[in-house]
């Protein structure tokens, strides 16, 4: 059959319009964290490190190891405190440091660095690719105890994970072995230990890694920093406890920083002491979203009216709603099959109702359309030319506002009638079809439009002051790129609108023909 | 709910959306609307094409002309003064006589010179035009309506309208003014609605409004069995208009002049769909035929006529 020919290229656009809002929307909350809901929040951590430096005369620089984008947090909101000091920030992929340094200084100083930190960063690697370590060139007897620790493990093992994991559990096995029991015995705190970690795998040319952080939890004023091991299996870092012999990043873990197990040092002062204190901060996860989005310059983040200022944000919440209203109006008319006054005057007259409060809204607007037609009836009788008549019409209705203002600010009741939002306009032009459809097809079908026109209206209200809808368009702009999916979609249904099931209802073949309802007549078509 | 719409979609009955969408969009091109929606352009055209129109007897484009009423009229005393963009019968004021200083309404008001000139302003100015844009008023002359039709109509001037699909009519019916319809044949100002068989140019049953209606309320007269004088000739008129305006998806407003004959009163882009409750049986399933039937060449006006004068007989619906 020769039918139109199919075009389903809307389909394809509109299904793009909905997948891309969905995938920006998703990557907001998923990778940003953005809260779906406005009242929510976060767990952050305020982290402090503190260095007290004792002095000793002359230059001093002090160097201290910084947290570098941890793999599971994101830091923000950084500052120095270091009265006097010239402060410069090396930024080298993982070996960021503060430096800090003074020609003199003059009293003993404490300097601090202070920083915001909260889940959700990305799940980046601990180091970069290192390069292969040689086989450490030991003293006899333990060049032949490393030979056969590395033999033995080796063939109870498969590859570098394996490896690493029977290396550790040999390590800390209670009854080690005579070539571990010699190693272990120059062993004297858990420095020493991991170093002999190092060494055994080195043994086995496997890169390590000293990792250094703690698991932020509660406020704590002095917090113990831990040492994990890193092992590289030529993919990726491996992270290890060096006690337990455990594999992987424990839970929520902050690394500080990897390489040498000194945080701070200190040239031409005496560091007399160093602490790492943490704070729990339940902060709003909006605010904490938006910071996150700006300090990692991510494109998606920047999508949202949350960056402009306050006046403007309170347009654009409202404005981005419109859409919404919007499609209700689409829906009305093609899928149910409402007609009203004006395509998207309902759209208005709802966002006016946002001043009033619905039913006071609705109130305000029957009266006043009443009163316009009224006069607008009057008008016609003295025969005016169409745009003075419409002016005339516009005139009577501001005036008609402001009466009725003033009469119920008399009696002390608020009309909260926004002038500025109200739409005269609208409402003139509702007035002026309404009279026409009123002489051209009888009040019946004038009233039936104005009614459809307000019920379309409250509808559109009640879905644009839906709160978290509010919250949803203000957050994710973006999710207008799937209304807007969806109103194409609409655009392209061709079925029956709900009306014409009952406009045709004398073609539904089940019906006897003959027997059709009483006859109602005067309703048009 | 859901049952009557598959009912009616298996019925081949054709809504709005689908009009719009697989129709009007496909097969009317926009820029041959102005040729229908411009009332004025569409008589030149129909004239140059051979078609039968009524008369023109001026169109009044300013204010100031309004004033200058007599001269247009020239002392016609009937006349027919419509917008040129107008839709559904909007604006259209019907004058059948003249007293002294007043005009005759087809009612049989008086309307007075005042009056006549107010509703030409508000006819310049937009008021019964698509979006309210400025206009202009034409007025042509009345048609005087067959004798044959004076059992079905009250006042006014029944009209017979054809849709026309791709040059082939496929459906048809007669629209009757009332006395509710103010003498004016639109539907939805209370016109009756009958289905014609296209192939015979009888009648079967009525609809008012959107319900079934098998007499006249004004006159009481039967309005089913009545065979539409000059059958052949209307649906000839009706068809060659796809050559003169070039829209595949049409509705054709012809009227019957007693001394005149057939003659076409305005183009429809957008025709209504009550069509189909007047003939009790669905367009969709008759535009999917001629679909079938449709070529990339279109046969001339008469063969398309003899084609859908065959295949859309009567009552029964298409057979496919």
């Amino acid at each position: 059959m020769a039918r139109v020919k199919r075009n389903y290229q809307w389909l394809v656009l509109a299904l793009f319009l909905i997948v891309v809002s969905a995938v920006i929307t998703w990557q907001k909350i998923a990778g940003l964290g953005f809260p779906t809901r406005p009242d929510m929040t976060t767990e952050t951590w305020s982290i402090q490190a503190k260095v007290e430096l004792e002095r000793r005369g002359g230059p001093v620089k002090v160097a201290l190891r910084l947290p570098s984008s941890p793999p599971g947090f994101s830091v923000a909101e950084e500052h120095y405190i270091s009265r006097g000091f010239g402060l410069t920030v090396d930024d080298s992929p993982g070996a960021r440091q503060a430096d800090w340094a003074i020609r003199r200084l003059p009293e003993d100083r404490t300097l601090y660095y202070r920083a915001r930190i909260s889940q959700g960063g990305a799940r980046r690697d601990i180091a970069g690719p290192p390069v292969y370590p040689a086989v450490p060139d030991l003293q006899e007897p333990f060049r032949t105890a490393l030979i056969d620790i590395v033999t033995e493990v080796r063939q109870a093992s498969a590859d570098t994970r394996t490896f690493a994991a029977a290396m550790l559990a040999k390590l800390n096995s209670a009854t080690p072995n005579e070539s571990m029991a010699l190693f272990l015995s120059e062993v004297h705190g858990p420095q020493d230990r991991i170093e002999l970690i190092q060494t055994l795998l080195a043994g086995a040319r496997i890169p390590t890694l000293q990792i250094h952080g703690f698991v932020p939890e509660g406020d704590v004023r002095r917090v113990d920093l831990q040492t994990l091991i890193g092992v590289y299996n030529d993919q990726q870092w491996l992270v290890f406890d060096p006690k337990t012999g455990r594999q992987g990043l424990p839970e929520r873990f902050l690394v500080w920083s990897t390489g040498s197990p000194e945080l701070v040092t200190a040239d031409g002062a005496h560091v007399r002491d160093f602490q790492v204190s943490v704070r729990r901060q339940m902060v709003s996860s909006l605010d904490l979203a938006s910071e996150r989005a700006s300090a990692e310059r991510i494109g998606v983040g920047q999508v949202s009216i949350l960056q402009l200022p306050i006046q403007t944000q309170a347009v654009y919440e409202i404005l981005l709603l419109v859409p919404f209203g919007i499609l209700i109006i689409v829906i009305m008319r093609n899928i149910v099959g409402f007609s009203s006054f004006g395509t998207f005057a309902p759209v208005l007259i709802a966002l006016a109702f946002r001043e009033t409060e619905l039913l006071r809204g609705l109130a305000l607007f029957v009266l006043i359309v009443a009163m316009g037609l009224f006069f607008r009836f009057y008008l016609e009788r003295l025969r005016l030319l169409l745009v003075p008549r419409l002016a005339a019409v516009v005139t009577i209705v501001v005036l008609l506002m402001t009466v009725i203002s003033i009469v119920s600010n008399h009696f002390g009741i608020d009309t909260g009638l926004s002038v500025s939002l109200f739409p005269m306009i609208i409402i003139s032009m509702v007035i002026e079809r309404m009279s026409v459809v009123w002489e051209e097809r009888g009040a019946l079908t004038s009233i039936r439009e104005g009614i459809g026109s307000l019920v379309m209206a409250a509808l559109a209200y009640v879905v644009m002051s839906i709160d978290i809808l509010g919250y949803w368009v203000a957050v994710f702009p973006e999710v207008n790129l799937a209304v807007l999916g969806l109103i194409i979609m609409l655009g392209r249904y061709t079925g029956f609108r709900v009306t014409e099931l009952f406009r045709f209802r004398q073609l539904d073949p089940k019906q006897d023909p003959k027997q059709g309802p009483a006859p109602d007549s005067g309703k048009g078509g | 709910m859901l049952g009557r719409y598959l009912r009616l979609n298996r019925a081949g009955v054709l809504g709005l959306n689908r009009r719009n969408g697989d129709y009007i969009f496909a097969h009317n091109q926009r820029r041959f609307y102005p040729l229908v929606d411009d009332k004025v352009l569409c008589k030149a055209r129909m004239l140059r094409e051979g078609l039968a129109v009524p008369d023109l007897l001026g169109v009044v484009r300013s204010n100031r002309e309004t004033r200058n009423i007599d001269g247009i009229l020239a002392g016609a005393k009937e006349f027919v003064i419509k917008p040129a963009h107008g839709s559904g019968g909007d604006g259209i004021m019907v004058i059948t006589d003249r007293k002294a200083d007043y005009y005759v309404d087809s009612d049989g008001g008086l309307v007075d010179q005042d009056h006549l000139g107010h509703h030409l302003t508000n006819v310049i100015g937009g008021l019964y035009s698509l979006g309210g844009r400025p206009d202009v008023a034409m007025i042509e002359s009345l048609v005087h309506f067959d004798p044959a039709f004076s059992k079905l109509t009250w006042q006014g001037v029944p009209d017979i309208r054809v849709i026309v699909y791709r040059g082939y009519p496929v459906m048809a019916m007669t629209r009757l003014p009332t006395r509710q319809s103010h003498g004016k044949a639109n539907l939805h100002q209370g016109a009756i609605g009958v289905g014609i068989d296209l192939c015979t140019g009888q009648t079967f049953g009525g609809v008012s409004g959107n319900s079934a209606q098998s007499f006249h309320p004004d006159t009481g007269s039967d309005i089913a069995g009545f065979k539409v004088p000059g059958w052949d000739q209307v649906l000839d008129m009706a068809a060659r208009c796809y050559e003169a305006v070039e829209l595949g998806y049409l509705g054709v407003d012809i009227v019957l002049d007693r001394d005149l004959g057939p003659m076409i009163l305005e183009l429809n882009a957008r025709p209504g769909l009550n069509i189909q409750i007047a003939n009790r049986g669905g367009l969709g399933a008759r535009l999917e035929a001629v679909d079938a039937e449709a070529g990339d060449e279109t046969p001339p006006p008469n063969e398309r006529v003899a084609w859908s004068r065959s295949r859309f007989r009567s009552l029964e619906n298409v057979a496919h």
